[in-house]
């Protein structure tokens, strides 16, 4: 069951209420801008982070918000089950952009990603930023370069702060199968940004169309 | 049985950003899922395409709310009827996240302005001066509603608006001392001063105009009280200034008598409109009965008045608390 990690009953874990959820559904504007605040600053990374690209990012997140407000009336949940709907929807969107990406491959380099996000925050500081840039995007691009599964499970987690049962119901697979994804994926992570113990050298990181998999193993659930 | 706290708990805790003790063969794992957190909490929506999204779901569903009308239009009015009847109308055609920055509280948009603001407040809280000078305009934003709805003679919906300026003033303020102290640019802090002096300036203008309609007996007289008790927890004195140094004293200037006295009553006397700091703080100017009454008021009124905490807001359906003090609805997870 989605949504069991509310700590309130009725209250959802970013604040949000069933009366919200009420009011939503009647696309009450002070509703729809809480459903909004509450949920979409994390399908934006969600969807940054897995696409690297700010425009399409950007759509993304639009479309599933407005894909949600227009099918509110249809969910039946209780607001604590809002963020797994939503995340179902942005993990199904996701998928639909790989295959059409694989359709027809364009890539969009990550190194103009971060300094339009910080851009747009109106930065001051150019040479700290340009530090901090740099490593973000090299943790990003290494993000990339994870498996498809791992990379969604390690960003459902963290940049959507979904439970793992939760994250488990979305990616259709068991929790047990959805955590050994995370703990890989963050090994795999760590490998490629050279922080692993280990004395393999790191992967280099490649910029191909199609997501490249670090591992070669069957990832089940 | 499930183990607990093994290296497995230990990599879940440090992805979801809870402490925990490392271990030197978990210690690149939890740095890794440090970094990463790092790099996704740097991804922020900027505040267009919040707007662009809002106005995807919002436009064309959005009820406006009739703006009151002022019962005695008159001919010195004229303008301020056309500005009125001008908003109305673009508040019917304009996309509703646009039409939002025109929205007075008790609108159906006004929500949407206060989220928006806050968004907009977020996404530049790293540094602070660019947090105060958003915090400042917020004020401003505050002060134009005020502003707007006495012109308007909305007298239901002045006490609540009062209340708001007074809590964005208070925010700016400390946001401003806050960026001074954080950059120690004197530079940056005389241009914030600047800033704010100029909401503070406008506050004085605005409640000196509330006043003069108040006792012109244009406001209805049941509104009376609570507009009287709003004005006297407003950041800045009707026709006065705060936060800058009161004037000098002048050797001819009348001996004050009435400064225990109801601010109402020495705001009345005040013929002239009400209009800067310089005039408040001008030799010659001093001379008159109401600008030497000045000099016992200007520095008293920039604490945070307690009723402004949580009270509810009455202005409809407007998400109260901006600022930093925003409810649950308006921050970010």
């Amino acid at each position: 069951m989605l949504g069991t990690g509310g700590k309130q009953e009725g209250v959802s874990r970013v604040g949000l209420t069933a009366a919200d959820l009420v009011a939503a559904r009647r696309r009450e504007p002070a509703a729809v801008t809480r459903v909004y605040t509450a949920y979409a600053p994390g399908l934006f990374r969600f969807f940054l982070a897995a696409v690297g690209d700010r425009p399409t990012a950007e759509d993304l997140t639009g479309d599933v918000f407005k894909s949600a407000i227009e099918g509110l009336p249809r969910f039946r949940g209780p607001v604590e089950a809002l963020g797994g709907w939503l995340f179902r929807m942005a993990h199904n969107d996701l998928s639909d952009f790989w295959r059409k990406q694989a359709r027809s491959p364009s890539i969009t380099p990550l190194d103009d990603l971060l300094d339009e996000a910080t851009l747009a925050a109106g930065a001051d500081d150019p040479e700290e930023l340009a530090i901090q840039r740099i490593e973000y995007d090299r943790v990003l691009a290494a993000l990339r370069q994870l498996s498809t599964a791992q990379r969604e499970v390690l960003l459902l987690r963290m940049a959507a702060g979904l439970t793992g049962p939760e994250v488990a119901a979305i990616v259709g697979k068991t929790t047990g199968a959805v955590k050994a994804l995370r703990q890989r994926g963050v090994a795999s992570l760590a490998r490629v940004l050279g922080v692993a113990n280990d004395t393999s050298p790191p992967e280099p990181l490649s910029r191909s169309s199609d997501p490249v998999r670090l591992t070669s193993r069957v990832e089940e659930g | 049985m499930r183990r607990r706290n093994g290296p497995s708990d230990k990599l879940d805790a440090a992805l979801d950003g809870r402490p925990v003790e490392v271990d030197d063969d978990l210690a690149p794992l939890i740095e890794t899922a440090a970094k990463l957190r790092a790099a996704l909490e740097a991804i922020e929506l900027d505040p267009e395409t919040v707007d662009r999204h809002l106005g995807m779901v919002l436009d064309g569903e959005a009820k406006v709310v009739a703006l009151p009308t002022p019962p005695r239009p008159q001919a010195s009015q004229w303008r301020r009827r056309v500005a009125a009847v001008a908003l109305a109308a673009a508040l019917t055609v304009l996309p509703a996240t646009m039409a939002s920055a025109a929205a007075l509280p008790g609108q159906a948009l006004y929500p949407v302005k206060l989220a928006v603001e806050q968004l907009r407040v977020t996404a530049v809280s790293w540094s602070s001066t660019r947090e105060a000078t958003w915090r400042i305009k917020i004020a401003d934003n505050r002060l134009d509603e005020f502003d707007r709805l006495v012109q308007l003679n909305a007298a239901d919906r002045i006490p609540p608006a009062i209340v708001r300026l007074t809590r964005a003033y208070v925010d700016a303020q400390q946001a401003v001392q806050d960026a001074v102290r954080d950059t120690g640019d004197p530079s940056q802090a005389r241009a914030l001063d600047v800033k704010l002096a100029a909401v503070t300036t406008g506050s004085a203008v605005a409640l000196q105009r509330l006043q003069d309609k108040l006792d012109q007996g244009m406001l209805p007289a049941s509104a009376h009280q609570a507009i009287t008790d709003a004005i006297q927890q407003a950041p800045v004195t009707p026709g006065l200034v705060t936060g800058t140094p009161p004037p000098t004293p002048t050797t001819s200037g009348p001996t004050v008598t009435t400064a225990t006295g109801p601010q109402t009553t020495q705001a009345s006397t005040t013929t002239q409109a009400p209009t800067t700091t310089t005039q408040a703080s001008t030799t010659t100017q001093a001379s008159t009965t109401t600008q030497a009454s000045t000099t016992t008021q200007a520095p008293t009124t920039t604490t945070v008045p307690p009723e402004v905490s949580d009270s509810p807001d009455q202005g409809g359906n407007d998400v109260s608390g901006q600022g930093s003090s925003g409810e649950p609805a308006t921050t970010l997870p």
